[in-house]
């Protein structure tokens, strides 16, 4: 099943982008949020930006994705 | 896939709550029932089925397929050729290159194989019953013993519409859709469903459950995994009592009940191939009370796609002599005397019995996949509401009942040759079927002082039979389950044979 999971915009092209997952760099698309601009923070879902979300719910979710695949790895 | 509701109401007639599951998250593949009236340009959609699988886009591509275009439906299928796993690289796309005109595909790796969920709303359960779990709906934990266990099981599940299941604590975990385990790369698969779902759940399973069956590619896994560690058992389990026994595991029945397991294939305990079983369990073990009279099953496997064999096989068996002229194309001869000298194996397979029925009548003579022809007799009986259905009786064996349908092949015969629309022969037959379950529930009942029962097996996942059904148990006051967590066909064997591994062996 595909997650919605939270990115932050590096920079923008047109309707492409590259933004930051927790530290891992993904090229994006923005066509479903072209109202989105450099450093916002969105839900990123199959490659595509489908909403902006504040800064803090973006770390909440980043901290418990690193709790997860810290315990798969233990 | 559809734009949206409104057109999905334009092809199909949808209920309120098919439409609260197209809607959904999970956003599944939906069996809707085709509008009559629909301006369909093209009969190959689906041609013998009465419903539709219609979806709603669930992902932003799909979004943006519709809204850039004056799209209103794309008839889609999966990535894969048929029974083996979604492909997930470039270089698997070579084997499937010749289905399609475009492939759509992304630049994100697959590293979980999902298929779309298929569902349909149950007339039986007025809730919706999944024809495959797959993505939106796996994983999801399911609480299926009363105590923690510290021992983990893993189970292996049926030889088609695979699923596995592990165990963790009083919880059991059933996979998504893995697909028939008649091909390297759906063993492969499985294999690699294991491993990730061991991990995933920091588990090593101690218990290893796995089908009757000596031959299947699952039982042979099983053997594998305990030739390779001693401290590994193994509990095998036979089909049709897993199916009972998933819809005990979903509602933690574990009192005396009565269970009817329907389908077209699963190994007996004696050998026989079985399909048309009803169970009484006594609170520890189950019984076998009745079953569908044996009959010769020509070919074995072959038969569910060559039907025409099974006809041929119940007409011997009624003792019919004329045999209609579209069976006789085949090599008749040769099969009557396969089944003359005894060289069949016997079945009781209602699943293969609505394929002979299908073969007597003409309506079908080959499958290309299982239950073809019995989904296409299913959809001409839809809505036809006659008196009576065909005539059966039941004998009494030893400790066991027989269900004799001979009479019910010489009626419909007698129809066919009559020149009786198939439609009304079919509806005809479902009606038998419906009657046969309710007056055996009625006998048993009474004998064995419960009204609590199971239906389970592929068959029930026949909208006419649900629908008698429905009609005939409520004045019964009859206390019915069906499956719901998992599907009712072989993919929920595996949470079947965890619970029983984990209860009883």
């Amino acid at each position: 099943m595909c997650l919605a999971i939270p990115a932050k915009i590096l920079n923008i092209t047109g309707l492409s982008a590259d933004a930051n997952f927790g530290g891992a760099k993904r090229k994006i698309r923005l066509d479903l949020l072209p109202s989105a601009k450099v450093n916002d923070y969105v839900l990123i879902h199959a490659g595509f930006a489908i909403s902006k979300i504040s800064q803090e719910e973006a770390q909440t979710t980043e901290n418990i994705l690193k709790e997860m695949i810290d315990n798969e790895t233990n | 896939m559809v734009k949206n509701i409104e057109t999905a109401k334009k092809y199909c007639l949808i209920t309120l709550l098919e439409k609260n599951l197209l809607r959904s998250h999970q956003a599944p593949i939906v069996l809707c029932k085709k509008n009559k009236s629909a301006k369909f340009t093209t009969k190959h959609l689906a041609n013998s089925n009465h419903s539709l699988g219609i979806m709603l886009p669930n992902a932003p591509l799909h979004h943006l397929l519709f809204t850039n275009n004056k799209l209103n439906a794309l008839v889609m299928t999966s990535g894969n050729k048929s029974n083996e796993p979604i492909c997930i690289d470039d270089s698997t796309y070579k084997k499937i290159g010749n289905i399609a005109d475009f492939f759509l595909t992304n630049n994100r790796p697959i590293h979980n194989r999902l298929d779309d969920s298929i569902v349909f709303h149950n007339p039986l359960s007025n809730k919706k019953t999944f024809v495959r779990k797959s993505r939106g709906y796996t994983p999801e934990p399911i609480k299926i013993f009363n105590k923690q266990s510290g021992s983990s099981i893993l189970a292996l599940g049926a030889e088609l519409k695979n699923s596995i299941c592990i165990t963790r604590g009083n919880k059991a975990y059933v996979s998504q859709y893995l697909g028939d385990m008649d091909n390297l790369e759906a063993i492969n698969f499985q294999k690699e469903a294991i491993n990730k779902f061991s991990k995933f759940l920091t588990v090593s399973p101690s218990i290893i459950a796995c089908d009757l069956h000596p031959n299947y590619a699952t039982t042979q896994l099983a053997n594998e995994i305990v030739s390779q560690n001693s401290k590994i058992t193994k509990v095998s389990i036979q089909h049709h009592h897993a199916h009972i026994a998933s819809v005990m595991a979903e509602n933690k029945l574990r009192k005396p009940l009565i269970g009817f397991a329907f389908d077209g294939t699963g190994y007996g305990q004696d050998g026989a191939i079985w399909g048309g079983e009803c169970f009484y369990f006594d609170g520890k073990k189950f019984l076998r009370k009745a079953h569908f009279d044996y009959f010769d099953l020509p070919s074995g496997d072959d038969a569910s796609k060559n039907i025409w064999k099974v006809g041929l096989s119940l007409l011997h068996k009624a003792g019919v002599k004329d045999i209609p002229k579209h069976l006789k194309v085949f090599p008749y001869k040769t099969i009557l005397e396969m089944i003359e000298k005894g060289q069949c194996q016997k079945s009781s397979s209602v699943g293969r019995i609505f394929d002979a029925v299908a073969a007597i009548t003409g309506l079908q003579l080959t499958s290309s996949y299982e239950a073809h022809a019995a989904m296409a007799l299913e959809a001409i009986a839809l809505d036809i509401k006659p008196q009576k259905g065909y005539n059966f009786i039941f004998k009494k064996n030893d400790d066991k009942i027989l269900i004799n349908i001979d009479q019910s092949i010489r009626e419909i015969v007698k129809d066919f040759f009559n020149k009786t629309p198939t439609s009304i022969i079919s509806a005809k037959f479902h009606l038998m079927i419906a009657q046969i379950v309710v007056d055996m529930f009625k006998k048993l009942s009474i004998e064995l002082k419960t009204k609590t029962v199971i239906f389970s097996g592929g068959v029930f996942q026949n909208k006419v039979l649900l629908e008698l059904l429905k009609t005939k148990l409520e004045p019964l006051g009859a206390n019915y389950y069906t499956n719901e967590f998992v599907p009712t066909n072989d993919g929920g064997i595996s949470l079947g044979q965890a619970w029983l591994a984990g209860n009883f062996k």
